[in-house]
This record gives C-alpha cells, structure tokens and sequence, in this order.
C-alpha cells in the first residue's frame, strides 16, 4: 500500500512517500506563500522521483501548521501526532521528542506503546525556533547552514541575555560592535535556545532516549548544547526534518488499512 | 487633521450610542428578532442585560460598580442597580469592539499587562461610554487585579469605594469577622444613599437567591447526562452572567426557570448538544475567549463538548434567612477557589467523576493570576491520576494574544490524545 505524509511547515515543505512502512522517497523543499500550490509542487516531485503514479497513493494525511490548506490530502493530524509516530517508529525506544522547528517548538511525551501522553509547545513568540536562528545568522552575516560548525570553533562563553527575537538581534549586533567574536556569540545563541527548550523539557519527564527533531537538529552547534543540558541520551534521526512528514505517512497507512 | 476629526466623529457617535435608551431598546428589538431562533433564555439574558445598563444611565437608583464575586444577593436588598464591568467587557469582546477600548485604555498609560477585562472597562470610562456610579463595591476574592482596577475607578469617578477582603482560611473566626465586613459594607451604603437598610428586602433577596440556587443545582445535576443537555460554551458566556449578576432579583429566579426547562427538555429528548458525543471536557476557571475564535468549532469537529465548567458549581449553603449575614459570608469564603489550592483540586475531582470527565482544559486567563498560577499544579495531579489535562494560555479579551494557528494545534493535539485514550 503506497502512502504520502505533508508535512507544512514554515520555513519547508516535507513529503514522504511510504509502500508498505518503508520509505520510498522524499523531498523537503522551501515553503512559499501558497501552500496549496506548494504542497502540490512537492508532492508531485516525490511522485517523480519514485516512480509512482498519483492514483497509486491510497491514503494522503497532511500535517504540519499548513494542514489544513492541502485539499487533496484524506486527513489532518498534528505535527504533535506525527512527531511521536515518526521518531517511535525509527527508534522505538524514544520517550521524549525535542522538535525544534521554524515557528514553533515542541517537547512530547510519548508512552512504551508510543502513544502521545503530554506536550509542550513554546509561547507564541520566536524564541527558541529555527526563525531565532535565521535572524541571528542574518545579523551575523553567516550562513545558516554554517551556526553549527562556527559555534564548534568557540572558545569563550558569551551570555545572551535576550529571548526577544528583536532584541536578541540588537544585543548580537552590539556585541559584534564590543569585539565578540562570531564564533562565541553563536554558541551562546546556541545555550540561550536550549535554555529556554530545556524549561519546556522539564515540564515533562526526562527520561532517556530524547529523540531531537526538526531542521534545528542538524545543527551540531545546538546538538552539543543539549547533550551537555540534558545528560540523557540523544537520538538523531538520519533526516530529522522528515520525521513529522513520516509520522503522517505511517498514519496515512494506518488511516487506509 | 482628517483622522482627528475622524476620530472625534467616531468617539462622539459611540459615546451617544452608548448613552442613549434608544439603543438598548433597539438591541433588544434588533436582538429578539436575529435570535428568534434561539433559547429563550439567552433572549431573557439579552433582555436582562441591555435593560440593567438602560436603567442605570436614567439613574433613578444608585449604581454601584461591582466585581464579579461581590454577593448580588446584597446588592439587590440595598436597592442599588448592580453593573459588572469585568462582564460587560466580555459582551465588548462578543462584538468584536474591544480593541477599541484596548487603544484608549493603552494610550493612557494603562499597561498591556493589566487584565484586558479591565483594559476593556478602563477604556469604556475613558470614553465615557459606560453608566457613571454612584459607589463602587468589590471583593479580593480569587481576583487579585480587581482591588486596584475598582480603586481607580472611584478615583476616576470621584466616588467611594468599599472593598471586601475575606480572609485566606475558611473558618468560625474567617465568618465572624467578614459578617462583621458586611453590617459595615451594609451602614457604609446606607449612609450614602441616605436610605434605611432594610432585613425585609434583605430576607426577600436571599429567599429569591435561594429559589434561583435550587434550579442551579438542579440544572447542573441534569447536566451529568450523556450526551450533554447543556452547551458548556454558552454557560461560559450569558449563563455566567446570570450566575454572577442575577442572584437575588426576580428576574434571576425566571430566567433559571427558563434555563432548567430548557436542559430538562434537551435531557428528556436525549438531546446533546454534539452529535454522537465522543469527548466530554471539564473546563477550568471561569473565562473563555469572547472573541470571535475557533475553539467551539475544533470542539465540534471532534465531537468534543463542555460537559461542565469548574465556575457554574453551586458550592454555598442554602442562606438560613434568620442568619442572612452569615450565609453571605459563608458563600464568599466557601469558593473552592478561594484558599490553599487543594480545596480547588478536590471539587475539580468531584467534578470529574460527576460529569464523566475524559480530559480537563484550563483556560489560563493572562491577567488571572491565581488561577493560572495553579494550573500546572493541578495538571500534575491530575496526570498522576491517569487524567489528560490541557492548558490553554490565552486571553479572554484581548485577541493579540490569539493565534488562530497555536491554538488549532495545541487543541486539537490534545484532542487527538483523547481520541486515542478511547
């Protein structure tokens, strides 16, 4: 049985395609404003790349803060849903799932049968996402794509003081007029991000394995930073981006058995 | 230039909208022909309610601006005619017209921290578009933001105030000494409406209160059917303004007659509010979004309903009318939310096992911060006991504070948590 997960986020659009619970292929593009349009778009090339035709997919489930603007999908499940189904079925022995993702994050409890107990979700503001990230990283006149291994190079600790999004990036810029290195001032955007996550973590039961996800965990920046917060172990899933748009194709597959 | 004449023409056209009988006659008129359709008890609510604000902008009794927990009861024996900014605020809201007052409230000075309920009403005196009082009477009870918001207002208005402070413990020297509050709240009112206190109209209040409490209880006891007779969402809404503002009147005694016909018939017909219920919730604190949002419609979308609200309980004794002061006393110091916390946890208990409760919302309120300070101490509890419970952050008026996203998300996660609980 040939199945797709949509996962809308803010900053990417996700699409697995799962025959029979194994992954056949996905694609991660940028989201753009018409959601519709690009959940399509993606859709239809993970159908290119794996060869299926669009009336072999039997069961569509689309999540993520755009789903429920994807017409052609059978059904809409949380991102909190599909987080828990995605990393238990990659590594069953998560408990915790740490998503760091472009708007919001999120910190769930799942059960040993995998179901979802609790959640906790950040505050309506910035902090403590990818969007806090890629501000930072434009103030610093870096690469996203580059906070991780230029965080590694840090030497001295500098504290950020602000959550603010705003005001984070007027402390960053003030700090790069002080003298700061880049480096140092990334790590501590780094340790102010899992601060401010750790709060939520310990809300719910710290229990090993934390499974990390969302585009925010392929930094290895804030990897380290948590590993050294929250002395638990840590899973990293191969494609911590997909693992919502996986959730919602094994919930898709259970949707049409 | 042009905005401020614009501005000045809108301020102007609110203000004798506001002030003028003509629009609470047609709001009525206008309101009992959109809702014809309605219960008729929300339509003898919207009666109620526009009638309480027409009567008291003519004046011909004293108004007394009141908070929420004051005691109805008394204020209806001392003959005065009661108006509750924190409710006429949430009525704001319904219509979509609280930023508005938000603006005013802000651009004086008013911070955004402050209770929107009280941004909204700040912003209506501000404005002049609420009924001037002649005293102002509130409690410390449960709402910590009142004492200084009622303070203000008869500052503003350059009338007395009169706050009743009951103390933290439920006990025989807790009851004697806010009885004593009350003779005095009750001389304090006298004196400045040069009017006798009278026992009689005080007794006739209670025994109307009482009445109205025995259709409460009985609303609520028809309410632990399945699926629900009675639409949590609304009594969340002009329900609790009775609830607050109509004890001890006539009219409240008539529209629980109303209400309970209502329920029982909906009860006798297997009537639930959702279709095929699935999902039976037990909504903390007193408040919900006013605003237009999409909570109630998530609801429906998961067969989901408001089986009860922690705020509607009826926890106070029937008043002894020999001892009318003591029973007054007694039910301002019996609010389960009043006191240590496990007071509240325990009535939260009963009121799962009552109303076969799956899972527990606690609307956290930004400008309450007794209840939201509780809120993730009872969530403990409550986990420990192997019962789900969300909390919802939020504003009841201020919809900056409102994501549609975060709140579909969050809702309908929690739901979806239930859901796999069946």
């Amino acid at each position: 049985m040939v199945v797709a997960g949509i996962d809308i986020g803010a900053i990417t659009t996700k699409v697995v395609l799962m025959n029979e619970q194994k992954i056949e292929s996905y694609v991660v593009i940028k989201s753009r404003v018409g959601i519709n349009q690009n959940a399509r778009e993606c859709f239809e090339q993970v159908l290119q790349n794996s060869g299926y035709q669009r009336k072999e997919v039997t069961s569509i489930v689309a999540t993520g803060y755009g789903r429920i603007n994807v017409p052609f999908a059978h059904k809409c499940i949380t991102e909190i849903t599909c987080h828990a189904k995605g990393a238990y079925w990659l590594n069953p022995a998560v408990r915790t799932i740490i998503d760091i993702g472009g708007q919001d994050s999120k910190v769930i409890s799942i059960s040993e049968s995998g179901q979802v107990i609790d959640f906790m979700m950040n505050d309506k503001c910035a902090a403590g996402t990818g969007r806090f990230l890629e501000v930072m990283a434009q103030a610093l006149e870096v690469a996203l794509e580059d906070l991780g291994d230029l965080s590694l190079q840090s030497k001295k600790k500098v504290h950020i003081s602000s959550m603010c999004t705003v005001f984070a990036e007027s402390e960053v810029i003030s700090l790069i007029a002080d003298g700061y290195r880049k480096e140092d001032i990334i790590r501590g955007l780094h340790e102010a991000i899992t601060n401010r996550i750790y709060s939520m973590v310990v809300r719910l039961p710290i229990t090993d394995v934390i499974a990390l996800t969302g585009g925010v965990a392929k930094n290895r920046g804030i990897i380290l930073s948590f590993k050294k917060k929250i002395k638990k172990k840590l899973y990293l899933p191969p494609e911590p981006q997909i693992v919502g748009a996986i959730g919602a194709a094994l919930l898709a597959h259970d949707l049409a058995k | 230039m042009g905005n401020i004449i614009n501005s000045d023409l809108k301020d102007r056209i609110i203000i004798s909208l506001a002030q003028s009988s003509f629009t609470y006659k047609l709001i009525r008129k206008v309101g009992s022909y959109y809702f014809r359709k309605s219960d008729s008890s929300f339509l003898f609510w919207l009666n109620f309610y526009t009638r309480q604000l027409e009567i008291a902008y003519q004046q011909k009794k004293p108004v007394v601006w009141a908070s929420i927990f004051t005691p109805s009861e008394l204020l209806y024996a001392l003959d005065l005619i009661p108006l509750y900014p924190e409710m006429i605020s949430a009525s704001v809201a319904s219509l979509n017209l609280a930023d508005y007052f938000i603006e005013t409230a802000e651009s004086n000075f008013y911070s955004p921290d402050l209770c929107s309920f009280y941004r909204v009403a700040s912003g209506m005196s501000l404005k002049n578009c609420l009924p001037r009082p002649d005293m102002v009477i509130s409690t410390s009870l449960l709402c910590d933001g009142s004492v200084k918001f009622f303070q203000n207002v008869s500052r503003y208005y350059g009338c007395d105030y009169y706050l009743i402070d009951p103390p933290y413990e439920r006990n025989q020297g807790s009851r004697k000494y806010l009885v004593n509050e009350l003779k005095k709240l009750v001389q304090w009112v006298s004196k400045r409406t040069n009017e006798q206190f009278s026992s009689i109209k005080l007794r006739k209040a209670l025994e109307l209160a009482n009445q109205s409490t025995l259709l409460i209880k009985k609303i609520n006891q028809i309410r632990e059917k399945v699926p629900a007779p009675l639409s949590g969402w609304n009594a969340l809404a002009y329900q609790l303004y009775m609830y607050f503002a109509s004890l001890g009147s006539r009219d409240g005694l008539n529209f629980y007659e109303l209400l309970a016909r209502e329920v029982k018939n909906n009860a006798i017909q297997d009537k639930g509010v959702v279709e095929r219920e699935c999902i039976r919730i037990l909504w903390l604190h007193q408040l919900r979004p006013y605003y237009p949002n999409i909570i109630w419609q998530i609801m429906l979308d998961y067969k989901a309903v408001i089986a009860f609200e922690e705020i509607n309980q009826v926890f106070w004794l029937e008043y002894d009318l020999t001892q009318p002061f003591s029973g007054l006393a007694d039910k301002i110091l019996a609010n389960p939310g009043a006191g240590s916390l496990s007071r509240r946890i325990s009535s939260i208990e009963n009121l799962i096992k009552k109303y076969k409760i799956d899972g527990v919302i606690h609307f956290n309120q930004r400008g309450c911060r007794q209840s939201c300070g509780g809120a993730s101490m009872i969530k403990d509890y409550l986990k420990a006991k192997g019962i789900p419970m969300f909390i919802l952050d939020g504003d009841g008026i201020d919809k900056r504070n409102y994501s549609e996203g975060q709140t579909r998300t969050r809702l309908e996660a929690f739901f979806e948590i239930l859901s796999q609980n069946r």
